[in-house]
């Protein structure tokens, strides 16, 4: 949090919104939401608690809009905004069996630094990599992720046992991830967005 | 995400996250899985399958899926306009504005955005609004939202407690009091019928039609023709009521005043005291005491006999209140059998004839499925729009009516008769299916008094369609008819209040729409652990839904036919 206030109290820089101008930031901040979210379930690996810091996190940036720069990347200001909120909660929750620790939260808040990947882009994409699995595949994840059944409930109904089927849906989750990354690379191509695969 | 794709996740990544996203990870675990991201790529992986997770999350977890923003929305208010503000969304184009609304917009976000823009307003000038006629309104809506019009109510000195067999009672600006609306200062008009008004100061006063008459303060009326009985507590003595020639001040309960067009009266005590004061002011004042009564002409006042029978009072207008509940009712009990019996009526509940003990509210449509009942949960049964007539009252967060409607409709139309008694939040639940799939619909309240159908025609994207500013603070505590149609064949999505159509708008994109699992009054936001309350605050005692586009006359005489007012 230190970082932050030192970096936005400062603000007195001559391009800041205009605070007449806040359906813009409004605008911002509801175009951010997924991403951020994406970004918070990352760091905290949870989705409870992602959406807990999701709130603070808004209301600050709601606060601080007047320290947003024009011109400047929102997505990545936000983030950062996100971040501290994170390691707020990890401070508050000190005492609670969280997942990482600080040290861990700050390299994978770094893995985000050069993902500027449009959120509505691999959202798209993720779409059609889904319309891509098999029946069976896809009945897992409506069960898992629409009609949030149980993984015991699946585990019956699949005939399989519980870790089967949690296994069975990393598996799902990683043939989403193999087709988004070929489909976003494609995509970059044809955008020529001029970001192309470096590895 | 493509930076490092060329790195898989390990076996042993796969095993530990299993048990992060779908199980419960151990100490021991959570060990594990931070020693596992230190290795090569590893970290990387892991933050492309939860992305994945997250995504997931957000495009197929009910309840995920909607933009809620007060900036957002679609175009509302163009042909059928009629006396609501216009919602602010009109200035905007409504595909710019899908494109921002995102999936989710939380609370707190929407409360301090509605609060700044709240702030906005105020700093605009504001043009005079007529609330109680309902006047058309000023092209510039910025000054029409409830939050503005809150003041209103101070400048009433009474209010219109009840009206029985009136031809409504003609409000200073031409307009038409409804019972329940405070009535300021100025010159009325009652052709028949009786109304009883309250007087802030306490006082009662029953009217009887014909009568012109102006009301002064909360503490003095003028009455220039027909008959008024008024109680004066306590607390209001000295309360006055002037006639053509005298000015008759209450010094104890209960009296009467009769004026006919000549101007001529008289006053009969009916309990306690009164003073006569002239206006000529010649004579002193003359008490007049119980079981008096007086002619009141140019000349001294005669003494006359007294007619404690011919001033209806405030047993009168309740009991003929009664009857004329009673006939009403009946009205609307024909009526509403003939919608139920229709075979496109999906869910029908009436809200009558439940004991308090009754936590199942039984459909009445044709449609004979069980799961179409509805469940009630928390809500307590209160009184309906008429004496007998029963609702459900929706207070707590958790009050709601459950019901499932399976099926797919080209239309849809939907219509309550609902009192609301707070805006409480900036959503308050009509009729909301759990979550927020493909086709699923959601009917709402802003606390704004917007109407708002949300249709998920989109995997990504929520189509919203709002109703210009509808109601305020007057309308708290009323009974109101809303109802909403789709119509898949037209394209048009149709916003009505009281029988009348408020906006007509077009459908962004069609699809079929779905009910499913649904709730009255309240929602069900599913794996949301940080719940956005959207419940209502306020009384249902109607309730329709129909998988048929209803045209404006249908909905008008839906609403003539319910009326208690």
């Amino acid at each position: 949090m230190d970082e932050l206030e030192a970096t936005t109290s400062s603000s007195s820089l001559p391009q800041r919104l205009d605070p007449a101008d806040q359906g813009e930031f409004v605008r911002h901040l509801t175009g951010v939401q997924s991403s951020l979210f994406g970004y918070l379930v990352t760091l905290l690996g949870d989705a409870n608690n992602a959406d807990y810091v999701l709130q603070q996190t808004n209301v600050v940036m709601w606060r601080r809009a007047g320290d947003f720069v024009v011109g400047t990347s929102f997505v990545a200001w936000a983030r950062r905004v996100a971040y501290f909120q994170a390691l707020a909660f990890l401070r508050d929750r000190k005492r609670e069996q969280l997942v990482f620790d600080e040290e861990i939260v700050h390299r994978l808040a770094l893995c985000f630094d050069d993902d500027e990947e449009d959120e509505d882009c691999r959202r798209l994409a993720l779409r059609h990599c889904m319309s891509q699995l098999p029946e069976r595949q896809m009945r897992m994840l409506r069960q898992r992720y629409w009609e949030d059944e149980s993984i015991r409930v699946i585990a019956s109904t699949e005939r399989k046992s519980e870790s089967a089927v949690r296994m069975a849906l990393m598996r799902i989750r990683n043939a989403l991830v193999t087709c988004l990354q070929e489909r976003l690379g494609q995509q970059d191509g044809l955008l020529d967005t001029g970001r192309g695969d470096e590895s | 995400m493509k930076d490092n794709s060329g790195l898989k996740p390990s076996r042993e990544l796969m095993r530990l996250m299993a048990q992060l996203i779908d199980g419960s990870l151990d100490d021991a675990g959570r060990a594990s899985l931070r020693a596992e991201l230190d290795r090569p790529g590893q970290m990387e992986a892991y933050r492309d399958l939860m992305l994945v997770h997250a995504c997931l999350l957000l495009d197929l977890n009910r309840g995920r899926g909607e933009p809620t923003s007060p900036l957002t929305g679609s175009v509302s208010g163009q042909g059928g306009a009629t006396e609501c503000a216009p919602s602010r969304s009109n200035n905007r184009s409504p595909r710019g504005l899908a494109k921002f609304s995102s999936w989710m917009f939380p609370s707190t976000v929407g409360a301090l955005a509605a609060s700044l823009v709240l702030g906005v307003w105020l700093e605009a000038p504001s043009a005079p609004s007529d609330r109680v006629a309902r006047g058309p309104v000023a092209n510039d809506t910025r000054g029409q939202s409830v939050l503005e019009s809150r003041p209103t109510p101070v400048e009433g000195v009474a209010v219109l407690a009840r009206e029985v067999d009136s031809k409504g009672l003609t409000t200073p600006a031409g307009g038409e009091a409804e019972v329940g609306m405070p009535l300021e200062a100025g010159g009325y008009r009652l052709d028949r019928g009786l109304i009883q008004l309250e007087f802030f100061s306490g006082a009662t006063v029953v009217v009887e039609g014909p009568a012109r008459f102006s009301l002064v303060s909360a503490e003095r009326m003028l009455m220039e023709l027909g008959k008024a009985r008024a109680h004066v507590p306590n607390q209001a003595e000295g309360f006055t009521i002037e006639t053509p020639r005298h000015d008759v001040v209450d010094l104890g309960t209960e009296f009467a005043i009769a004026v006919d067009e000549g101007g001529a009266s008289e006053v009969h005590v009916l309990d306690g005291e009164v003073e006569l004061h002239n206006h000529k002011a010649t004579a002193k004042p003359l008490l007049l005491s119980q079981g008096k009564a007086m002619a009141l002409t140019d000349g001294s006042p005669t003494p006359v006999r007294l007619r404690l029978t011919s001033f209806a009072g405030q047993r009168d207008i309740h009991d003929a209140g009664l009857a004329t509940a009673a006939g009403s009712k009946s009205k609307w009990v024909v009526h509403s059998k003939e919608v139920r019996s229709r075979k496109e009526t999906l869910v029908y509940y009436d809200f009558d004839g439940q004991s308090d003990w009754s936590r199942v509210l039984p459909n009445a449509s044709p449609a004979s499925d069980e799961r179409l009942d509805g469940a009630v949960v928390g809500c307590e049964w209160a009184e309906g729009r008429w004496p007998g007539k029963r609702a459900l009252s929706f207070k707590r967060s958790s009050d709601r009516v459950r019901f499932h409607v399976p099926g797919e409709f080209t239309s849809l139309t939907m219509a309550t008769w609902v009192r609301i008694e707070g805006f409480d939040r900036w959503l308050s639940s009509l009729m909301l299916t759990d979550g927020h799939q493909l086709g699923e619909v959601h009917w709402q309240l802003t606390n704004e008094g917007q109407f708002i159908l949300g249709v998920k025609a989109e995997a990504e994207k929520s189509h919203n369609y709002f109703s210009p500013f509808c109601l305020n603070v007057d309308d708290l505590g009323r009974w109101r008819h809303i109802a909403c149609v789709y119509d898949g064949e037209a394209g048009a999505v149709s916003h009505f209040l009281d029988g009348r159509l408020v906006s007509r708008d077009l459908v962004d994109v069609p699809t079929p729409l779905r009910i499913g699992d649904a709730q009255l009054g309240n929602w069900n936001p599913e794996i949301h652990k940080v719940h956005q309350l959207r419940s209502l605050n306020g009384r249902i005692d109607e309730f329709v839904m129909l998988s048929k586009p209803l045209a404006p006359g249908e909905i008008q005489a839906m609403y003539e036919a319910g009326r208690p007012y």
